[in-house]
C-alpha cells in the first residue's frame, strides 16, 4: 500500500460526465510528496462490484469514490482531506454529506444533515475558488453514521457488499454500516462552501431504490434509528 | 417520522405502480425527439412536432417522467429555449443536432462550458470554454435559461462576461434583450 497516494475511483455510463469530472479532479493540487491516480470503470455490473474491482487494483492508501456527476471545486481538497485523515487514525471514511443517525425508514436524507451541497435554489452564488480555505482546527468536522455516496474517500479498504447490492443503489449505506461496524469513525467536514458539485438532474432515479432499503432494513435492523457512537461503541 | 415513514411507503408504492407507464412515456419522448431531429419527410427537423413533447410533459403521460426521472427535466428546458427563439425568429438550439443523444451532447457540453467560464479553474480551461461557445454559439435564450435553472448561480460578473463573448454574435437587439433579462434576475 502506497501511503502517499490517492486513487479516484469512479464507475461511469457517461463519457460527457466523466470528462468533465476529470476535468476538475486535474486541477486539483496535489499535496507536496503525493501523487494521484485515476480508475475508472465502464461495464460495471454493480457499484459495489465496480468499486471492488477498483479498489484491489489499486496500491493508493487514499481512494477516493465518485460519482461521474460530481465537479470538485475545492482544489485543495486533497490536503484538506490528508488533514482529517491524519487528526485521527480511527477516521476510516470521509464524506461531504452526512447523517448522524441512521434513518429509521433507511432513507438517508430523512435524518438531520452535516456537511454541505449545492442545491438547486439560488441560496448564494458561487465563491471564488480562492476562497476554499479549511483549517482543521477553526472549522473541523462531524462525526456520522451514514454519508451520501456521491462522494466517499477512505483511509482503509474494506470489501464493498456485492452478495446483497447487485445495483446501484444503497452502496453509501451499507459501506457506512461496514465502516462503524469495523470500529472506524465516519468524518465529514464543515464546509463554509461546498467542496462539490453534484450535479444529478435535480434528483436521482429511484426505481429499484425501495428493494435495497428493505435489505438494508432487515440486514442491519439492530442499527436503524441509531446514533453513530452507539454503533461504534457497540462493536 | 411516522408521517414521513408514511409518506416515503406511499411514494414507493406509487412509483412501483408507475414505473411501467413512466419507462414507456419516457421511451416515447426519446422517440419523438429522435424522429422530430431527423424527420427525412421535413427539411431536416419537424419543431412543431419536437414542441409537441411540451404539452405531452407538462399535461398528459410525460408528467410521470418528469416527476420520476430527473432528466426530463432538462428535456423540458431545451425544449422552452427552442420555443422562445422560435417564437423571437432566432437560430434554434436543435439546429445541427439529428437526434436527442446530440441535442442533450450540445446542451452539456454547453452547460459545462459555462461553468468553466464561471468557475475558472485555469486560464487553458476558460480558453476551451471560450473556444466551445465561440464555435457553438447559442442564444440569449439558451444563456439565460441553463443560468437560471442549472447549478449555475449566476451574478453579473458571469453574465458580463457572456455578452462580451457574443457581443459579434448576437444582434443589438438581442443584447438588449438580454440586459433586461438578466436585471430581473
Amino acid at each position: 500500500m502506497n501511503p502517499h497516494k490517492f486513487c479516484f475511483i469512479i464507475c461511469a455510463n457517461n463519457d460527457l460526465l466523466l470528462e468533465e469530472s476529470i476535468h476538475y479532479t486535474n486541477h486539483l493540487e496535489v499535496p507536496d510528496g503525493y501523487e494521484i491516480d485515476l480508475l475508472t470503470i465502464s461495464d460495471a455490473a454493480s457499484m459495489t462490484e465496480g468499486y471492488n474491482e477498483a479498489m484491489n487494483a489499486s496500491d493508493a492508501k487514499y481512494k477516493i469514490y465518485l460519482h461521474q456527476d460530481v465537479f470538485i471545486l475545492n482544489r485543495n481538497l486533497l490536503s484538506d482531506l490528508l488533514a482529517i485523515f491524519q487528526s485521527d487514525s480511527q477516521i476510516g471514511l470521509i464524506g461531504m454529506i452526512g447523517y448522524d443517525r441512521v434513518s429509521p425508514n433507511g432513507i438517508m436524507w430523512h435524518g438531520k444533515r452535516d456537511g454541505n451541497l449545492y442545491l438547486t435554489n439560488k441560496k448564494y452564488v458561487y465563491p471564488d475558488r480562492k476562497e476554499y480555505v479549511y483549517s482543521l482546527t477553526e472549522d473541523g468536522y462531524s462525526l456520522a453514521a451514514e454519508i451520501d455516496g456521491f462522494f466517499m474517500a477512505t483511509s482503509r479498504d474494506l470489501p464493498w457488499n456485492t452478495t446483497e447490492l447487485t445495483g446501484w443503489d444503497f452502496y453509501d449505506a451499507f459501506q457506512s454500516m461496514n465502516f462503524l461496524q469495523h470500529g472506524y469513525k465516519i468524518a465529514v467536514p464543515l464546509q463554509r462552501y461546498p467542496w462539490c458539485m453534484h450535479d444529478d438532474n435535480k434528483f436521482p432515479n429511484l426505481f429499484d431504490y425501495d428493494h435495497y432499503r428493505q435489505i438494508f432494513m432487515q440486514t442491519y435492523k439492530k442499527c436503524l434509528g441509531k446514533h453513530y457512537s452507539e454503533i461504534l461503541t457497540s462493536q | 417520522m411516522n408521517k414521513l415513514n408514511a409518506e416515503a411507503e406511499e411514494y414507493f408504492e406509487e412509483l412501483r405502480r408507475n414505473r411501467k407507464a413512466t419507462e414507456a412515456a419516457s421511451l416515447f419522448i426519446s422517440n419523438i425527439l429522435d424522429q422530430a431531429l431527423n424527420d427525412d419527410e421535413g427539411n431536416g427537423q419537424n419543431i412543431p412536432l419536437l414542441l409537441s413533447l411540451i404539452t405531452y410533459i407538462e399535461f398528459e403521460d410525460g408528467e410521470m417522467p418528469y416527476k420520476y426521472i430527473g432528466e426530463t427535466h432538462r428535456i423540458l428546458r431545451i425544449l422552452y429555449i427552442i420555443r422562445m427563439e422560435q417564437k423571437y425568429q432566432m437560430s434554434l438550439f436543435c439546429t445541427g443536432c439529428g437526434s436527442g443523444a446530440a441535442l442533450m451532447e450540445k446542451y452539456m457540453l454547453t452547460l459545462f462550458a459555462l461553468r468553466r467560464l464561471l468557475f475558472h479553474l485555469s486560464d487553458a480551461s476558460v480558453e476551451d470554454a471560450v473556444f466551445y461557445l465561440k464555435q457553438n454559439p447559442v442564444s440569449v435564450f439558451a444563456v439565460y435559461m441553463m443560468a437560471q435553472d442549472d447549478l449555475i448561480r449566476p451574478d453579473q460578473t458571469f453574465y458580463q462576461e457572456i455578452a462580451r463573448l457574443y457581443s459579434t454574435y448576437w444582434s443589438d437587439s438581442e443584447q438588449e434583450l438580454f440586459h433586461s433579462l438578466i436585471q430581473t434576475s
